[in-house]
Formats: C-alpha cells, structure tokens, sequence
C-alpha cells in the first residue's frame, strides 16, 4: 500500500473552519412561544443534526480536497511470460554456401537451409511468443511485421528458399527490427535474434545510431554466427593490423559493449545451429520478473464529489426550508 | 382591536362576597331587601316594614316576624395579564392585541356592572408601570386599554412574577381573571394556581391556531423559544402536525384538571378569536 500524502498540506489549516456549522447559532427561525409545547420529534432532531453536519463535511472534505492529497504509487513485480522476437535473418549470397565454404550442391545442406529448417522448429515451439521477421542482403525487407501471426513468419521464412543475393547490411536490418518494436507495450523480453554468416563493416555514426536504438527499445541481441570453415572465430584475436579483415569479429566486440544482454552462438555445422537456438529458446523463455512503479494517485476528487454531494443535499435543505409560516 | 372597543361580558358568582359597596352580587352583609335570608322576631329586628304575616301565624306561642335580607353589593375585579415573551407571539392574531381586547372588555362589563376593577401585569417581576389599582370609576376600562397598549415588553422574559401577584390583591375573596397563554413550567403553574386558590379564579387561556393547527404543510423550519431563545428544528409533515395537535390536546386536559385540582375554574380557551357571548356562557354555567 502506498503512503498518504498532501500536495499543498497548508490548506489543511482552513480544517477548523468546519467546526463553524456545528458552533454558530443564530439562523433565522421562527418565533415560537414556547418549545416545552412542542413534542419531542425524532426526526426533526436528525434532520438538525444533519444539516449541521453536513456542513461540516462539505468545509471538511473541502479543506482536505483543496490540501490535495494522493496515494503514492505502490510498485507491483510482474511476471512476463514470452518474448517479442524479431528474427533478423541474413540472405546474403554467402548464405547459399554449405559449412564447408562450397557453394551447396543439392544433398549438402547450405547455411541458409539448415537455418531455415531449425527456425522453422523454433518459431513453432514459440506458442506465448510474439514473432516477426526482417530479412536484408543489401537493403532489409520487413517479412513479417511482430505478432502473433507464426504463419505470415513460417511464409516468410520458406520464401528464403528462393537462394540469397548481395551483400550483407546488417546495421539496416538491424535496424529496420528493432524499429518493428516501437510504440508497442513492453509485456516481454524483445529479442533480436540475428542469424548471420558474417560481418560487416559498420562506421561510428551507425554504430551510435544502433546504440541508442538497442537501448530505446531495451531488446537483448542472440547472433547466431553461422561460421563456415572459411570464416574466422568471434573468440579469435586478430592478427595485429589485420581486423579490418575479421568484420565478424569487428561487430561482436561492438555487440558486446552495446550494454544489452548480448549473446553470440558460433554454429559450424546443422546441429550447432539447432543447440543455438535450443539455448536461445530457453533463455527467452525464463519468466521476466520486473517491477513496475504505478503513479502516484490523485485523490482529491473523492474529497470534491463528498463536498459537491453534501452541498447539494444543503441546497436541497436549503430548498425545502419553510420561508413562511402561514400561506396566507 | 387597535381602538378601544369592548365586547359586554355578564358574570355571576356563586358565592356570597364581603362587600360593603351596592353593587349587584350576593354578599353575606345583611340588610336591604334583594336576597331572603329568613325569619327574625320582631323584637330583634324592629322594622314593621318587613314583618311577615304568614311566619308570625305559623308561630307558636304567637308573636311577630319579619323578614331578613341580604344585601347586594359589589367586588372587585382583578385581572392579572401575562406579559412574558411568548406573550408577544403573533400567529393568526396579535396576542398583545387579543390581550388587550379581552382584559379591557372584562374590565368594560365590570365596570359597568358596578364592580371595581384592577389589574397587575406579571413578567419576571411584578410591572410597576403597568397597573390600575381596584376603582369603580368610569374609564377604567380605557386605562386597562391605554396600559396595555402603552406597556413595553421588549425586556419581558418569563411569566415568574404569576404568583407575586395575589400579594396585590384584597384578602376578601375576589373573582380574578388569570389573562396568559399558560405556556409556563409545571412548577410555576402550580404555584400560580396554588396561589390563587382562596380567589374565584377563571384562568383565560389565550393559543393562537398557528401555534398547533396553522402550522407549514412540509418543509423543514427552525423555531425558537420565545423565552429561553432555545432553538428547534421541525420537519413539517403531516404526522408532526397530528403529534403537535395532539400535544396542546393532551396540554388542554392537563390545565383543566389541574384548574379543578386547584379549585379554580375551568378554563377558558381563546383560540385567535375573542367572542365575548362564549365568555359570558363559560362564565355563566360554571357558577
């Protein structure tokens, strides 16, 4: 429960006003000769006591109205179960190659179709998730906008069977989904899982530019390194002067001081790609704990509506007061 | 009733008064020739103008008889007035008006009758200012009217001084009009009527209909006492007109019954109207 508190507590002061209804006499009334001939009328004593009170209420709760108390926002913890996923997925024409670094010939599974294949599982076992996807070679395409629709995204996906073409700009795609995750509510972990045979090159002002997008929209980056044998290792240094040559290498230390939860997966072969995202799949899956702090809430409108309602009762008093003793 | 215009009342006593002023009410003085009050012998009473053949043939041995009277004479008429707060009500009528037109029509009929007549006025304490000691003289009735109408009661509380008030009064037995709206404690109406209770007294009751009967229809109003200025509030409704009428119901029996506990007479209740034939009829039955 949160705590009680008064915006502007010196208005409290003018409180002891209400004790004016209950203390002053002097009201016009009607001379009678004497009250000892009157009998004693239940309900004419609460209805004095009412209108007395009343009036007391309505200074009362407008003094503590005006004094604008609130509740301060209590933090509830919440439990979130699913993931937004966007799945960034690489078509560039490297991708038709095996792990062997061959261009694939029919029996041998290329990169992209044992990626196809085990997204394929993965985003039907993700019944609680949200999924999209972005596809880019050289420019990203929006396949699959982010909801619950798993069919738009399997559609998307068995379109890449069409082989891959160009080049690989991955900060576009990057880019274009994590852009998919604006202006939605945050009721799960957002992920992007980029699936990806290799780096590119990305300049500074990119680079910030992702930055910011990454913390904006609070998304954690899995990459899935599809690393053929030409490819070099994420864990590899370099050789010195010789990183340009290593852009893969070049994009996971920049992933890695992103300030997200960054994970990579280096996959040489089919199955490596299916444990990666088995690992992916379980750690989207953990229940988000989170708490939320709700604002802090005004409440003194109830003082108001409790004001309004005992002056109207006192206009109606006032209303059905006898003005006139006789009506000739 | 702003002009001095008074209504004849008749009254009657039913007693024998001490007086020794001619008047037209039965005294116990003996003398004149109105009320037989028996035989006497001749002897005792030497008056042949009043002997009496048939008493002195009835008696045996024979002798003379005449006849004794009674005299007939007159009293004094007191009115004791009410000048307390709850005197100043005005309802239907004025009740300092109605006071005025009743205590100056007795006054009237009194003194026409050949009776003296006084008057006290009681609020807190006795009212210096407003009195008439007892005086048979013509325009006494105007000088009740003129006291009353002149009497300031802006300082008037309570009616305390009732009692006080026989002080004033001659031992003999007197009739007195006891002129208030009776709206006093049970203490001070006891001592009131205790008070007065060696006089013929024919308490006056004077209510105004819009105390109990003319009362607002609905509605809710404060009213306050006109003499402790306590202060009430009455939701008007047709069940609290049936309670209030009720009430000076149940207030009319009480003050006859204590009117006959007292020995006075009954009531006379004067509601907004004053009518003078209703008055003389009251007083006539009762004596």
């Amino acid at each position: 429960m949160g705590a009680f508190g008064f915006s502007q507590p010196w208005m409290l002061l003018l409180l002891p006003l209400a004790l004016l209804p209950l203390l002053l006499r002097g009201q016009p009334a009607f001379a009678y000769p004497s009250l000892q001939r009157l009998p004693v009328d239940g309900l004419s004593r609460w209805l004095e006591h009412a209108w007395r009170g009343l009036g007391a209420i309505a200074i009362s709760a407008l003094a503590v109205a005006m004094a604008g108390p609130y509740i301060t926002g209590k933090s509830t913890e919440q439990v979130g179960h699913g993931a937004h996923i966007m799945v960034v997925l690489d078509r560039s024409a490297s991708m038709n190659d095996d792990f062997a670094g061959q261009r694939s010939e029919g029996d041998k599974a290329s990169k992209m179709a044992a990626a196809r294949s085990v997204l394929e599982r993965f985003i039907d076992r993700s019944r609680q998730d949200l999924l999209g996807m972005v596809t880019f070679n050289t420019s990203p395409i929006m396949v699959a906008p982010l909801s619950g629709d798993r069919e738009a995204a399997l559609a998307g996906l068995r379109a890449t069977d069409a082989g891959g073409v160009g080049f690989t700009a991955v900060a576009k795609g990057l880019a274009m989904g994590l852009d998919s995750f604006r202006g939605k509510p945050v009721t799960g972990a957002r992920v992007i899982l980029l699936v990806s045979d290799g780096g590119a090159h990305l300049d500074g002002k990119t680079r910030d530019l992702l930055r910011a997008s990454f913390h904006r929209q609070s998304a954690a980056l899995y990459w899935i390194y599809l690393r053929d044998s030409n490819g070099g290792s994420l864990e590899q240094v370099p050789e010195e002067g010789n990183e340009d040559a290593y852009p893969e290498y070049q994009l996971h230390t920049y992933f890695k001081t992103l300030g997200v939860p960054y994970r990579a997966y280096e996959a040489e072969n089919p199955q490596a790609v299916s444990a990666a995202l088995a690992d992916v799949a379980r750690l989207k899956n953990l229940p988000v704990h989170y708490r939320v702090a709700e604002p802090r809430r005004d409440v003194a409108h109830y003082g108001y509506v409790l004001a309004a309602l005992a002056v109207l009762v006192l206009l109606l008093l006032h209303l059905s007061e006898v003005k006139q003793w006789r009506t000739t | 009733m702003s002009v001095f215009k008074p209504d004849d009342i008749v009254y009657r006593l039913d007693w024998r008064a001490r007086s020794v002023q001619p008047g037209s009410h039965a005294t116990r003085t003996p003398g004149g020739h109105a009320d037989f009050r028996g035989f006497a012998r001749f002897m005792d009473q030497p008056d042949p103008r009043r002997i009496d053949m048939r008493a002195s043939l009835r008696q045996n041995p024979r002798q003379w008889m005449v006849r004794q009277y009674h005299e007939r004479g007159a009293i004094v008429v007191y009115l004791i007035v009410d000048l307390s707060a709850s005197m100043r009500f005005q309802g239907v009528t004025d009740k300092a008006a109605l006071l005025r037109h009743i205590a100056s029509s007795i006054a009237w009929s009194a003194s026409r009758s050949g009776d003296a007549v006084a008057m006290f006025a009681c609020d807190q304490k006795l009212r210096e200012d407003c009195r008439v000691l007892p005086s048979a003289r013509p325009g006494v009735a105007q000088q009740v009217w003129q006291q009353l109408l002149a009497v300031d009661t802006a300082q008037s509380v309570s009616a305390d001084s009732l009692p006080l008030a026989v002080g004033q009064l001659r031992r003999k037995r007197s009739l007195v009009f006891l002129l208030s709206d009776f709206h006093v404690e049970s203490a001070l109406l006891a001592r009131t009527l205790n008070a007065y209770a060696s006089h013929d007294l024919v308490p006056v009751v004077l209510w105004d209909s819009a105390e109990y009967r003319q009362l607002p229809q609905w509605g809710w109003g404060r009213v306050r006492d006109m003499e402790t200025g306590r202060e009430h509030t009455l939701l008007f409704r047709p069940g609290l007109h049936r309670k209030i009428s009720e009430h000076y119901e149940q207030r009319r029996a009480e003050l006859r019954a204590r009117c006959r506990a007292a020995g006075a007479r009954a009531p006379f209740f004067v509601e907004d109207q004053f009518d003078a034939q209703r008055l003389t009829r009251h007083l006539l039955e009762g004596s």
